[in-house]
């Protein structure tokens, strides 16, 4: 059975594997059954199951200090069940312990009632990821591995539930069992474990609580990572916390006390009424309320009537409180969300349809109250609050401040308080092997990468690139299917045909047409960022004409690499015509739009400050230290800094690059602790809970993402950014964009690419009749080298293009090339009365030629590999274009010429450009049908699985893509001295040539030793080495190396 | 315009066969043309003697004849049964309105008179299509 191994360096805690298969549980996935759960109102709490059978629930925090008998007395009976998981061995479900997961129920009135608690939600979002939809006659989600059901042991394993006393007799038993989710993951071989500190967005995360007992745990998932140091990393995790009510994101402390609606107000003043009625609808006179609206606070007591009429300054939020009571209680204070944007923005656009003339008393009365913050009362998103009359009152639906319950995961206001308020976790590398985790858990930490299916297809396509998507027919969609339903979605168009397009000249991929518009763009594989372009389309240049006149030119550029039979293939991809994420909305609180919250790899780029006003402020900070912000200085108690009081706007810093668990509680709150006014470097110690507490308003002030202020500011110019050096893991099917428009159609631009060319599989027919293998193309099928005119001269680059192809297709496929019907040139110009007039193909007989529903032809094109000048370089020579019109037509001198002007706009692939990342210098790369090349990588990964021997591709999918370089040592990241140089020796035979002794010469170092297994050689050579010399002996007895100079790229 | 068949008379006697004179075949010597390009064009012609002056007239085509644009007039004789021309092709359409190709065809005249018919004509593609930037 085919088992992948975890990294050698990193301890699995029994020495040994499970013998299971491979099985995928993406974290996409995974996300969306936390979402599931999180939208079903899933409070936090436990499930119980007494002996006689009866099922109860502890609703959680609600129901705290109570007993679980009291508890389970509160929770009315269930009427109906409506999501429930499995994690036994067997199909049917079987109520007991292991399914205390998602339970839900609705309760007397038909309202969801649902409760989980930490690992439950975790784990059975993975389990419900592994199932895949499929369910059972009860109902039940039943997740499967490739043999079968999830076994109990999984279970077991991911909650530490020791079932047998011996399992915990020793200490490394005990490490074992601590290991809990990643345990898990790498015991039943889906994922990895890893070295805690490479740790990534999606992976398992096994917290350890307690430093003495190892088997003590809580797992989760990591939501965020943010790298200060190498020998640490900062993270969020997504769980199921008391203190998120359920499924959610940890916040600090501090933001809880009330801060969500902080920000920089913009210029003007909003008209606020507000009514406060209680549960009868009748006015609340002379109540206290408060109101936030950014930094500004308004409190008071409502008029005779419950009114509260304000002018507050224009925002996208505030908040308001009010107090139910008459004596000021503070536990019947009630907190509401006050959503403003959208009105300012009606306003703008004249559609004033909420204006007071329509907003008069009772609009908004009671039969809207308590419809839930979407629908009634002022946390719901609805355009025109600001002005319109509210009518609040204690029915109508609270405002939570945790960050899932303000909206979807991928929301903009949901990610962007997960970044700026999170409670991010540290972990440190500790005494040898160990990691500390700061509070609470203060225990080791342990982590697994999940794997992915992949590839994925660029787009979803009818639910193409799912892989549990099911054929009208029925049928799982095999990768047949799946290819055709992508080429066909190419070769149906208009134009954008690989690898040329109705242009008649070089098209270095495919567009695609997505199910709709701005649908979402995903990585093809587990990658890293390279490059990116994200321009507004309204965006002019100098002389004020379209930035990008024919649609848009942003773009992602993300690297991969993959290891097949041995051989390690880099290559690139490229997403092209993207929409505008439009990265902060422009207001008070610069929230991610939701269109940027949906791509992971950006959010604290895009959080980066960009108004003067937050640029400014962030400019006399350090990226990598702690700050809070005073909002609201305290009327109470003494907090002072060297005697001054704390003044509203006031930064704090509270923790440095070398930061102690101490600043760390100071900066969230859990404790007081020193800290320095960065106005006038005053010290002292302060409790930012005391402050909160004496009418004050300290918050977190979230710096890191100044770190890219400069990178957004060139997004925002609408530059090509080089993000090499910022580590951007993506992994497989993770969003990376949004299709955006192209020649007035919404059309995503695909590619893949590389330097070197790929030997990629293609379909090939069998010799003698035998059935079509897949067979790895031995060279390219054209190459026009560094050709800059390529573009412009048609005739002869149709010319010898068709005959290149006809040539090589013929031998590839072992036609007689006078003989065989693979005339395409034919097929497309074929009624043409003389030779010459095939250079001169009709931009209809291209499309008439792909867009035949069943062409036998088409094949060819989809497998061509072909070499020449990127379009995308800044080398082609678009100032020529207008020598073209020698050849196109005199007549087409000009608007050439234009054209030209117009086409080297969308030029991103500048001199230096991806240096380090690999991308070829001279803009000139083999270049693949995209579709094709991923079908390849399917097939491959589909050959692995059925072997169950190998594990190469799937390691290295991880190894190459995901696993960051040197996390060991401590200090701030520091560019890296040398680079890794990495040669693999084969024998005459191909085979491995391991253990054999060698002597890398590089820049006047000497590295030597022996290859490693697989014929491996790893050295960390000069960065600047571009030359040497390598000798190997391949035999020990060999007296005379093997000598080999070396060109380092 | 048709072409009618004429009877024709030697030195003496009457020949028994009615031999079609005019226009028996129309060609371009490629059917498709960047501007800018030379193109022949010709005509197989029976029934006139070699030496014949024809005019070879081009036009663009537009539909119905009226409609159809004058392009040039090309000067040739018949020699044995062919009479040809070149033609550097020129000609800017002047309806912008008709996308990046236009299409000629041309008609011959001998001693004033049109003897070929317009359908008679293969027709020459122009294409004066711009490339479309990636697509």
């Amino acid at each position: 059975m085919s088992v992948i191994r975890s990294d050698a360096s990193v301890s699995d805690g029994s020495g040994d594997h499970a013998s299971f298969a491979f099985s995928y549980a993406s974290f996409e996935r995974v996300v969306a059954a936390m979402e599931e759960l999180r939208a079903l109102g899933a409070s936090h709490g436990y499930y119980f199951r007494t002996a006689s059978g009866k099922e109860t629930y502890n609703l959680g925090s609600a129901e705290r200090g109570r007993s679980p008998r009291a508890r389970a007395a509160n929770v009315p009976t269930g009427v109906g069940q409506a999501y429930r998981v499995t994690t036994l061995d067997e199909p049917t479900h079987t109520p007991g312990r292991n399914t205390r997961v998602y339970a839900a129920q609705n309760d007397a009135e038909g309202q969801p009632l649902c409760v989980t608690d930490a690992t439950a939600a975790t784990m059975n979002a993975l389990a419900k990821a592994l199932a895949g939809g499929t369910q059972d006659s009860t109902g039940t989600l039943v997740p499967k591995l490739t043999e079968g059901w999830l076994p109990q042991r999984f279970n077991d394993y991911w909650k530490i539930v020791v079932r047998d006393p011996k399992e915990l007799s020793s200490d490394d038993q005990k490490k074992e069992w601590g290991q809990g989710a990643a345990r898990a993951v790498q015991a039943f071989n889906l994922g990895v474990q890893i070295d805690p500190l490479k740790l990534l967005r999606g992976d398992p995360v096994q917290l350890g609580t307690s430093a003495t007992a190892p088997h003590h745990g809580h797992s989760v998932f990591c939501y965020a990572t943010r790298r200060y140091r190498k020998d640490e990393v900062r993270f969020l995790f997504l769980g199921s916390q008391l203190d998120t009510f359920g499924v959610g994101v940890r916040l600090s402390d501090l933001a809880r006390c009330g801060i969500l609606s902080e920000g920089t107000p913009s210029a003007g003043e909003t008209p606020l009424k507000i009514k406060l009625v209680n549960e009868d609808g009748d006015p609340l006179p002379e109540h206290r309320y408060q109101v936030q609206v950014g930094a500004k606070i308004f409190a008071g007591k409502s008029d005779a009537e419950g009114r509260v009429t304000l002018s507050v300054p224009t925002a996208d939020t505030g908040t308001l409180s009010f107090w139910l009571g008459e004596d000021d209680d503070d536990s019947e204070c009630v907190t509401w969300e006050l959503s403003l944007r959208k009105k300012a923005a009606a306003r703008q656009n004249g559609e004033g349809q909420n204006g007071e003339g329509q907003n008069g008393e009772g609009q908004n009365g009671e039969g809207q109250n308590g419809e839930g913050p979407d629908e009634g009362g002022p946390g719901g998103g609805a355009e025109g609050r600001a002005a319109e009359e509210w009518i609040v009152s204690k029915s109508s639906q609270p405002f939570r401040q945790f960050v899932y319950h303000q909206g979807p995961l991928e929301s903009g206001r949901s990610v962007t308080h997960a970044h700026r308020y999170g409670r991010w976790q540290v972990l440190r590398k500790g005494a040898e092997d160990s990691h500390f985790l700061f509070a609470p858990w203060r225990g080791q930490a342990h982590a697994a990468r999940l794997l992915h299916e992949f590839p994925r297809y660029p787009i979803r396509l009818l639910g193409s690139n799912d892989p549990d998507y099911i054929t009208p027919e029925g049928h799982a969609a095999t990768v047949e299917v799946t290819t055709e339903r992508f080429y066909r979605n190419t070769e149906r168009l208009s134009g954008g045909y690989f690898p040329i397009g109705r242009s008649r000249v070089w098209h270095n991929g495919i567009h695609l047409e997505p199910d709709e518009e701005q649908a979402l763009v995903y990585a093809p594989f587990d990658g890293r960022v390279v490059a990116v372009r994200l321009a507004n389309p309204e965006l002019t240049d100098d002389a004020d004409e379209p930035r990008f006149p024919f649609g848009s030119g942003n773009f992602v550029l993300l690297k991969h690499a993959v290891e097949v039979e041995g051989q390690e293939h880099e290559f690139f991809s490229l997403a092209m015509h993207l929409a505008d994420p439009q990265l902060c909305l422009e207001g008070a609180d610069s929230l991610l739009s939701d269109r940027a919250a949906q791509l992971p790899w950006l959010a604290d780029l895009a959080l980066a400050p960009d108004t003067p006003e937050a640029v400014d402020e962030a400019a006399g900070l350090d990226w990598a230290k702690l700050y809070l912000k005073v909002w609201r200085a305290p009327t109470d108690g003494d907090h002072t800094l060297d005697g001054a009081a704390l003044e509203t706007g006031d930064l704090l810093e509270v923790g440095d690059l070398d930061l102690t668990e101490a600043q760390w509680r100071t900066a969230h709150g859990i404790s007081g602790g020193p800290a320095k006014r960065v106005s006038d470097g005053a010290t002292g110690t302060i409790d930012p809970a005391a402050i909160n507490a004496d009418g004050g308003l300290i918050a977190p002030y979230d710096a890191f993402p100044s770190k890219f202020t400069e990178l957004k500011e060139k997004l925002l110019d609408g530059e090509v950014v080089d993000l090499w050096e910022e580590e951007l893991i993506v992994r497989c099917g993770e969003p990376i964009g949004h299709v955006g428009t192209w020649q007035g159609s919404a059309r995503l631009h695909f590619e893949i690419f590389s330097s070197d060319m790929i030997p990629m599989k293609v379909l090939s027919p069998g010799a003698n009749g035998a059935e079509p293998a897949m067979k790895a193309k031995e060279k390219v099928d054209y190459d026009s080298g560094a050709e800059r005119d390529c573009y412009f001269d048609r005739g002869t680059f149709l010319s010898d293009f068709f005959a290149a192809i006809e040539k090589t297709t013929n031998e590839a496929l072992g036609y007689d090339g006078e003989e065989t019907a693979l005339r395409i040139r034919d097929r497309i110009v074929g009624d043409t009365a003389s030779a010459e007039d095939r250079d001169l193909v009709r931009e209809q007989e291209l499309q008439r030629f792909f867009n035949q529903p069943r062409n036998s032809l088409a094949p060819v094109f989809r497998n061509l590999i072909v070499r020449h000048l990127s379009e995308w370089g800044s080398k082609v020579k678009w100032e020529t274009l207008r020598k073209a019109s020698k050849s196109l037509g005199e007549p087409l001198a000009d608007r050439l010429e234009e054209l030209g002007k117009q086409a080297a706009k969308y030029a991103w692939w500048d001199e230096g450009l991806g240096k380090d990342a690999g991308l070829p210098s001279g803009q000139v790369a083999h270049f693949y049908h995209p579709i094709t090349f991923l079908a390849w990588l399917e097939h491959e990964r589909l050959e692995e699985v059925a072997k169950g021997t190998a594990d190469a591709l799937h390691k290295s999918v991880l190894e190459l893509n995901t696993d960051l370089e040197g996390p060991q040592g401590g200090g701030a990241i520091e560019e890296p001295e040398g680079k890794l140089l990495r040669l693999r020796l084969n024998d005459d035979r191909g085979q491995p040539l391991s253990g054999a002794r060698y002597e890398l010469s590089v820049e006047g170092q000497t590295f030597s030793g022996e290859t490693k297994p697989g014929g491996l050689i790893e050295e960390e050579v000069p960065r600047e080495a571009s030359e040497g010399e390598l000798k190997f002996w391949p035999q020990a007895e060999d007296e005379t190396p093997h000598v080999c100079p070396l060109r380092i790229k | 315009m048709s072409t009618s068949p004429k009877i024709l008379k030697g030195a003496s006697g009457t020949v028994s066969e009615q031999i079609t004179a005019g226009v028996i075949h129309k060609f371009w010597s490629r059917s498709r043309v960047a501007w800018g390009k030379e193109v022949t064009l010709g005509a197989l012609i029976s029934g006139y003697a070699d030496g014949t002056a024809v005019k070879l007239i081009v036009y663009e085509d537009d539909g119905a004849p009226e409609d159809d644009d004058f392009v040039t007039e090309l000067d040739g004789k018949i020699d044995k049964g062919l009479a040809t021309a070149i033609y550097t092709v020129d000609f800017e359409d002047p309806d912008d309105d008709e996308g990046d190709e236009y299409e000629l065809y041309f008609l011959v005249e001998i001693a004033g008179e049109i003897v070929s018919d317009k359908e008679q004509c293969p027709y020459l593609l122009v294409d004066l299509t711009l490339p479309m930037f990636s697509e």
